[in-house]
Parts: C-alpha cells; sequence; structure tokens
C-alpha cells in the first residue's frame, strides 16, 4: 500500500510508492497554495507551470510581433527606430523558439508523459523542478536581454551569426546576457530530456510495451534525444562567440584566422533539429486527437514510429541547407538529405488520413485546431520542398517566402497544435470544460487570421523583399501586401483575446468534465480529472495501445 | 537498446559519407560526434541490461498485480533549493550587466544551493 | 455511387480542372521570369516544382476535405457510435512510402541539374565585376576598366548606387565582403549570394533582358542593413560600352 508523507511541503523529503494491485477509493487531489508551487517536484505541477510561464512567453513574443507588423504596414519609419526594431525581431523570434513552442511542448510532455505510460511521476521529480527553474531563469535574462543597460538590446537576429554578433558590432552586454540566458535555457531542455527518456523506458506500467506506448509519448522520446544530440554543439558556438566576444578568442574573426561559417554550422547543427524539436510534440498531439475525434483506432501505428525515428534521425542530417546560399557547404548533399526528410513527414500526413477516413469524425475544437495544423502545415511542407532545391532556394532564401515558410510550420502547425493540446487536455487537467462556443471563434480568427498574415508574405518574397528590414521602398510592389498582412496580425491578437476570455469565463463558470469527456484511448482518461497524485489509483490492464478505450468498449477488447 | 545502436550507426555513418563527399571539418566533426553520444548510452544499456531480469512493463501479458509492490522508488514531495539555484545563476548573469559589485553574492548563493540540493538527496 | 448527378459533378470537375491546369502550365506563380539565362534556368525549375506542389497539394487537400465531408457524425449517429475499427492496410502504407520517394527522387535530380548549369563559372566573361560588400554599402569596381562605383552613405529615402551589365555576355561578379556577412541579391536574377569576410565568392550571371533592376542586401548585416540597395541596368554592349568610358570620364575629372 502506498504511504502518504504528513503535511504538505516540509515535513517529511520523500515517498516512497509502490504500485497499487486493487481499487482503493480515489483520493482528493490536493490544491497547492503559492508556495507549494515554488517547491513543488510533481510532474503535473511543473508541466503547469512550464505551459503557462510559456504562454506568458507567447503573449510578450506576440505582442513583438504586433510591433514589427505595425512598422511595415506602410513604407517610410513611423513607430520605430532602426536599432528599436532590429532589437525587436531578434527577442521576437528568440522567444517564439526558445522560451515558447519548445518548453511548452517540453511542458506537455511532462505533464502527459508519466500518465500516458502509467507512472506515478517522472524518474528524476527534483531534477525536473530544476530543469522549469532553469528555464525560467534562462528566459528571464533573455528577456532582460531584449532592453538592458545602456548599450542597448540586442540587435543580431536570433541566429546571432558573426561578425555582426561580435564585440565591435554588437558591443553592449546586451548580447552577452542573451548567450547567457539561452545556455541556461539549453541545460534545461537537455535535463528534462534524460528525464523523460529514463520515465519512459523504466516506469511504465506492466503490459505497456514500447510497441503500446502512445504516439504523443513516442514522439516525446524522439525530442528528447534530438535534443541531447543537437544542442550541444550550439551551446558550444555561444561559448566560442563569447570567448570571441570578451576574453580575445578569434574562432569567427577572419582576421585573427578564424572563420564565420564555422559558427553557422555549429549553430544549425543545432537549429535544424530544434524546429523539429519543436514540431514533434505536436505532431504527437495531433496523433492522439485525431484518433479521438474520429472514433476509430490510429492507421499504422508501427507506421508513425518509423516515420517519427526517421524524421529525427536524418534532421541531424540537413543543417546546412540553411547555408545553401554562402557558396561554401556541398549543396547537394544537404538538398538530398532535406528532399528525404519530405517522405517520412507525407508517410504521416497520409497516416492521418487515414485515421479519418471512414470515421465518425466530431468537429469538437480540439478537432477543429487539428484541421488547421494539417490545412497550414501542407503549405510550409510544401513550401520547404522547393527550399530543399538549392537553386530555388538562390531567390527566396533569406527573403519574405523564407519567413512565411517557418511561420506556416511552427505557427500555423505547432500553434495551432498548441490551442488543439489546450482545448483537449485542459479538461483533464482542471476538471473542468473550456466553453465550445468561444472555441470555435478562436479556431475561425485564428485560422483566417494566420492566413491573411502570412500568404501575402509569400508573395512579397516572391516580389524580392528580404526579411529583417525596417523599412522598404515604394513602387516596388510591396505596399499591399504588407498592410494585409499586418491586418491579419490584427486579426490573431483578436483571437488570442477571445482565447483568454475563454480561460477567464471557464474558471469563473466551472462545467465539470469527469474523467473521459471526449473519449480518449490513452491512458490518462482511465483516471481523474485532474489526476491524484501519483496518478493513478488503480492503473486498468493494458493489452493495446488504446487502454482507455479498451475500458470502455470492452466487447471489442483485441 | 537496439535504438540507441542504430542511431550511434546512423550518425557514424553519415559523417563517414559526409566526409568522402565534402572534406569539410565542421560537419564531419559534428556527425561523428552525435553519433558517439548514443553510444554511451547504448554502451550503458547493454552492459545494465546483461544482468536485470525484464520488466514487467515490456510483457505484453503484463497485469498490475505483476507490478503491484513493485518499488519504484524515492518520490520526494517538495524541494526549494531549485529555486534558489536559479536565483544564484540569474544573480551572477544580472552581475555581468548591473554591476560585478552583485557577483559575490550571486556566486555565495549558487554555491549554498547548490550544496543543500546535493545533500537533500543523500537523505 | 456514380448516379447522374455525381457523374455530371465530376465531369465539371474534370472540366474546371482542365482549365486551371491550362492557366497554371503558362503561369510563374508569383516569382520573376529571370532577366538571366541563369535565372530563366532556375524559373523553369521553379515552374515545375510548383505544379508538383499543387498538385500533391490539392490530392491531400482533397483527401482531407473528402473525409471531412463523407465520414462526419451525422445528427443521427448515436453519440456513441464508432467509426470502422482498422489499424491500417499495409500495401497502401507501402505505396505512399515508395511514389514520394520517386517524386523526390526527380526532382532531386532536376534540381541538381540546374544547380550545375547556375553554379559554373565560364572560362572567359566578357565583363569581370568586384563587389565589395560593407556596412552599409556597396563598392563595384570593373576590372581592368578604371571604373569603381561606391554608394553613397546609406538611409531612408536614399538610392544606393547603379551600375550596368552588358546584355547577352557573361559577367563574372566576385563577391567579398570588408566586415560582416551581406549578401548580394538581384530578384529579377533569380540570384543572391553571401558576401562572408575572409571568402571569395565567385559567380556568372549572363543578363537577357534590358532594363532596371533592383538590388539588395540579403544578409542582415545591422542598423542600415535595410537601406543597403543598389540597381542593376542591363543595356546593349555599345550602349555599355559607352556607359564605361562615360564614368571613367568622370572619375578623372574628380
Amino acid at each position: 500500500m502506498a504511504e502518504r508523507a504528513p503535511g504538505r511541503g516540509g515535513g517529511d523529503v520523500s515517498t516512497t510508492v509502490d504500485r497499487p494491485a486493487s481499487v482503493p477509493a480515489p483520493a482528493e487531489p490536493s490544491r497547492p497554495g503559492p508556495v507549494s508551487w515554488l517547491t513543488t517536484t510533481n510532474h503535473k505541477h511543473i508541466g503547469i507551470m512550464y505551459c503557462v510561464t510559456a504562454f506568458a512567453f507567447f503573449l510578450i513574443g506576440g505582442a513583438l510581433a504586433d510591433l514589427l507588423r505595425t512598422e511595415l504596414a506602410e513604407p517610410g519609419r513611423q513607430l520605430l527606430s532602426n536599432e528599436a526594431y532590429n532589437t525587436t525581431f531578434t527577442i521576437h523570434g528568440t522567444i517564439m523558439i526558445f522560451l515558447f513552442v519548445a518548453p511548452f511542448g517540453a511542458g506537455l510532455g511532462n505533464y502527459l508523459v508519466p500518465l500516458q505510460i502509467g507512472a506515478p511521476d517522472m524518474a528524476f521529480p527534483r531534477l525536473n523542478a530544476l530543469s522549469y527553474w532553469t528555464f525560467a531563469g534562462g528566459g528571464l535574462l533573455v528577456l532582460l536581454s531584449g532592453f538592458a543597460a545602456a548599450g542597448g538590446g540586442t540587435a543580431t537576429g536570433w541566429t546571432a551569426y558573426p561578425p555582426l554578433s561580435e564585440s565591435r558590432l554588437s558591443p553592449s552586454i546586451a548580447t552577452d546576457l542573451w548567450i547567457f540566458g539561452l545556455a541556461l535555457v539549453a541545460m534545461a531542455t537537455l535535463l528534462t530530456g534524460i528525464n523523460i527518456l529514463t520515465t519512459v523506458f523504466l516506469m511504465r506500467a506492466p503490459g505497456m510495451t514500447m510497441w503500446r506506448v502512445p504516439i504523443f509519448t513516442w514522439n516525446m522520446v524522439v525530442t528528447s534525444i534530438l535534443g541531447l544530440v543537437a544542442f550541444p554543439p550550439a551551446v558550444a558556438a555561444f561559448g566560442l562567440l563569447f570567448l570571441d566576444r570578451r576574453v580575445g578568442g578569434h574562432a569567427f574573426d577572419p582576421l585573427g584566422g578564424g572563420d564565420p561559417v564555422i559558427y553557422q554550422h555549429l549553430f544549425w547543427f543545432l537549429g535544424h533539429p530544434e524546429v523539429y524539436i519543436l514540431i514533434l510534440p505536436f505532431f504527437g498531439v495531433i496523433t492522439e486527437i485525431i484518433p479521438v475525434f474520429a472514433r476509430k483506432p490510429l492507421f499504422g501505428y508501427l507506421g508513425f514510429v518509423l516515420a517519427t525515428l526517421a524524421i529525427g534521425a536524418l534532421s541531424v542530417g540537413v543543417w546546412a541547407h540553411h547555408m545553401f546560399t554562402t557558396g561554401v557547404v556541398d549543396n547537394p548533399f544537404f538538398s538530398a538529405m532535406t528532399f528525404t526528410i519530405a517522405v517520412p513527414t507525407g508517410v504521416k500526413f497520409f497516416n492521418w488520413i487515414g485515421t479519418m477516413w471512414g470515421g465518425k469524425i466530431r468537429l469538437a475544437t480540439p478537432m477543429l485546431f487539428t484541421i488547421g495544423f494539417l490545412l497550414n502545415f501542407l503549405i510550409g511542407g510544401v513550401t520547404g520542398v522547393l527550399l530543399a532545391s538549392a537553386p530555388i532556394d538562390f531567390q527566396i532564401a533569406d527573403s519574405y517566402f523564407l519567413v512565411s515558410h517557418f511561420h506556416y510550420t511552427m505557427m500555423g502547425g505547432a500553434v495551432f497544435g498548441i490551442f488543439a493540446a489546450i482545448y483537449f487536455w485542459y479538461p483533464k487537467i482542471t476538471g473542468t470544460m473550456l466553453r465550445e462556443s468561444l472555441g470555435r471563434w478562436v479556431f475561425y480568427l485564428l485560422f483566417f487570421g494566420f492566413n491573411l498574415t502570412f500568404w501575402p508574405q509569400f508573395v512579397l518574397g516572391l516580389r524580392g523583399m528580404p526579411r529583417r528590414i525596417v523599412d522598404y521602398s515604394s513602387g516596388l510592389g510591396f505596399e499591399t501586401p504588407n498592410l494585409v498582412s499586418t491586418i491579419g496580425a490584427g486579426v490573431m491578437t483578436v483571437a488570442v483575446l477571445v482565447f483568454l476570455a475563454d480561460l477567464w469565463i471557464s474558471r469563473r463558470h466551472r462545467i465539470p468534465a469527469g474523467d473521459d469527456p471526449w473519449g480518449g484511448s490513452s491512458l490518462e482518461w482511465a483516471t481523474t480529472s485532474p489526476p491524484p497524485e501519483h496518478n493513478f489509483d488503480a492503473v486498468p490492464r493494458i493489452r493495446s495501445s488504446r487502454p482507455a478505450f479498451d475500458l470502455h468498449h470492452p466487447e471489442l477488447e483485441p | 537498446m537496439r535504438l540507441f545502436w542504430a542511431l550511434a550507426a546512423f550518425f557514424v555513418g553519415l559523417g563517414v559519407v559526409y566526409w568522402v563527399l565534402t572534406y569539410e571539418w565542421t560537419g564531419t566533426v559534428l556527425l561523428v560526434v552525435a553519433g558517439l553520444m548514443p553510444l554511451i548510452v547504448a554502451g550503458w544499456a547493454t552492459h545494465a541490461g546483461s544482468t536485470r531480469t525484464s520488466l514487467p512493463d515490456d510483457d505484453p501479458e503484463g497485469t498490475p498485480a505483476d507490478g503491484a509492490g513493485q518499488e519504484l522508488g524515492e518520490f520526494p514531495e517538495a524541494t526549494g533549493w531549485p529555486v534558489f539555484i536559479v536565483l544564484g545563476i540569474v544573480l551572477t548573469g544580472a552581475a555581468l550587466v548591473y554591476g560585478l559589485i552583485l557577483l559575490p553574492a550571486g556566486i555565495a548563493l549558487l554555491g549554498w544551493s547548490l550544496v543543500g540540493f546535493i545533500r537533500e538527496s543523500r537523505h | 455511387m456514380t448516379t447522374p448527378a455525381v457523374r455530371r459533378a465530376l465531369r465539371a470537375l474534370a472540366v474546371v480542372a482542365a482549365a486551371v491546369g491550362l492557366a497554371a502550365c503558362s503561369s510563374s506563380f508569383g516569382m520573376p521570369r529571370g532577366a538571366s539565362e541563369q535565372g530563366q534556368d532556375i524559373f523553369s525549375l521553379w515552374h515545375t516544382f510548383m505544379i508538383a506542389g499543387i498538385v500533391v497539394g490539392a490530392i491531400v487537400y482533397g483527401l482531407i476535405g473528402w473525409s471531412l465531408i463523407r465520414y462526419r457524425r451525422r445528427r443521427a449517429d448515436d453519440d456513441e457510435a464508432l467509426g470502422r475499427q482498422f489499424h491500417g492496410h499495409v500495401p497502401i502504407e507501402i505505396v505512399y512510402t515508395a511514389i514520394p520517394i520517386v517524386i523526390v527522387i526527380a526532382l532531386f535530380t532536376m534540381s541538381l541539374r540546374t544547380e550545375q548549369r547556375v553554379a559554373d563559372l565560364s572560362p572567359d566573361p566578357a565583363v569581370t565585376l568586384h563587389a565589395e560588400a560593407f556596412a552599409w554599402g556597396w563598392r563595384f569596381t570593373y576590372e581592368g576598366q578604371n571604373v569603381t562605383v561606391v554608394s553613397d552613405p546609406s538611409g531612408e529615402g536614399v538610392t544606393g548606387p547603379e551600375i550596368a551589365l552588358p546584355r547577352g555576355e557573361t559577367v563574372r561578379v566576385v563577391l567579398t565582403s570588408d566586415d560582416v556577412i551581406h549578401a548580394f541579391w538581384v530578384p529579377d536574377f533569380l540570384f543572391k549570394r553571401d558576401a562572408i569576410p575572409g571568402h571569395v565568392n565567385e559567380f556568372d550571371v549572363t543578363p537577357t533582358d534590358t532594363g532596371t533592376y533592383q538590388g539588395v542586401c540579403a544578409e542582415f548585416c545591422g542598423l542600415n542593413h535595410a537601406y543597403m540597395t543598389f540597381r542593376v541596368a542591363v543595356m546593349e554592349p555599345e550602349v555599355f560600352e559607352r556607359w564605361l568610358s562615360a564614368r571613367r570620364a568622370e572619375e578623372v575629372a574628380t
């Protein structure tokens, strides 16, 4: 039988937990007070903290984007100085990638992985807490680097290429703060990755073989491996950059025998897998959602696993497709590798369609966002194939075409996945429902606003508008698409406000959710909402990859 | 863990192909080292796995009763050290910007909280 | 399934698809058609890729749309109604793994051939132009001609320098940077190349159409990155020679 230590926070340091064999009465979930949030090691609380913090960064990054779009709505300079604009897009990019999408994925993984495999917590709970706080501290430093000190905010672009990011042209201490903050975020990612891998490999419930683990958890496994492999070179790049800047190094300084291209190799060795780290958790999210709302099993489980592994492994070999225009890398090698990644991604798309095929599809809000994901990500993916061709890349790289491509995958994909995840798992996490009516508004506004913002940016790129420019000349055909794009950004802002309203209303007027409001397949739906402290008072029998579904449909049991 | 052996082989193999095609140092080193890292895990897992019996997790016919009483380990209730560790790190970083006078405070806080964190795990 | 109404709808759809297809064949999909040989080469690759992308996109969107229409839960279904419980279909999965592999190999091969032609350096270019990028402008020097064109200090509203190129002849551009990484981009040539300090990048341009084309810096280089523009005027070779002489005379006079 499980033993509980007396009191919460303080008292005994640890609890020894045994797996329960029978079904005791469900325990009252504890409501943490403010100090408990600072000291908790419970994966569910840490997961929530990650997601909430990440979402707060999203709001900041989004506000910065609105500033950028407002400046670009018309030619000529209206709002921002050159320096301010350059800092704004630097921090916007850094926040969205490192402080929003990635940590949100980590938070979801933190919350869901132990539940989905039937474990009571992560393998290393205190390390988990350390990961979160390291991320929060690093994020704070990065935010400060946007407006710290007399030297001005860091304005190197999120890619921070030397020689621009060297101390001569970026003298402000802000860039060093940025480097330090990101190094902390990188450390947090590595620690979480170790935690997730250990948990999945060693703490599954009986009968939960690796081939029955939900695809979301598989995706978190591959994400974690990618993080472990890819982050160290970037930290090395940042470390060398710091040495160049402050300690008299010349790693990237041609006058001192160095080469700025080396930085690009090191940076993109992380940079490319990073975008897969960003998207894979959300591939997992929609792979969980579609079967539930189509009321069918997943189509091609093995295909999903193999495709995810292939995407992960291949993504490590494509990094220099970001360097096609440098003239100093082997373009055909990277072009070929990049084309190859299109294949497993395509397989996933067809498997998702196969999951919908023959179903009884209910278009509840999570499913709406999932469809949005599919429609948007396809455009992102196809334009990615265009970019994989080096000669085509000679025209569209570093233009607004590229900006639109990555926003279609990252925002049209990952962010839609984030909203899908929120609407899907909010009932499990809080025990209450979000409003379907408002959720639909959020979806339609966001989908319309998103496409209105970014479709014109393809046009801009093709017409010759480069990226990262504060201003553009009139008479080149850039005015109308920019204006339309800015209007779209406004619509997206409204969508986010409606979402915040939904959150607010749902917390004030609660509708109870029950254990399983959607008819879910994976284990988290077989426990209470919210789950008890150690997740399961009784783990059900596991005979397939959809244990909760089997529990409610014993007549179909394999 | 066959996955990690496979990953190590894939990355090292890719690194070899890359070298042959390009003779480019940075990329080759990156790929080969990326391959060495899963090797560490694969090697350890193979060594550890040789002495261990199989887990009920991996038994497709496993039932909750099989896992009953299996001690999953220590699950700490709560710990305040991570917050202080990070405050120490942030203070040290802020010292870079707002004045080195903060540096001793940052390092002291960091040191004290790291020690506390480690000692807590020895309970 | 194929009632007369459905057959009529499919016929109409086929007509629409054919019309769209014909329009697509001649569309540039927003890309400049290329004012140079290399650019036109890249344009036709782009065109092929776009057709492939649109076809794939149409198929996938069509399948998604069809699923949403055909397999939508109807009001008549009870709340607990389940879809058809199948887990996979290995032959289909193999097919839709194999076909993309074939497509991707074809696209890569075409892309490789185009790149080899575009990156090819002629043994005997008619003109060699040294382009030095600096923060925040350009210094263009015509080798052996004693002609240099330099940017004025850049800023809002300042138009950049204008260089001339002869139509129909091969120009070698030798690209370097004085300080940070910049990039030389002329969208109408469908080509950009980075200017990296410590590296010398060379490429050939063979302009085919006279006209004046915009050039920009395409790698973020700091404060006035947005204002590092220039213009490329392509003119008949005789006109180009006169342009060079005029510039030479100007330089002697100053």
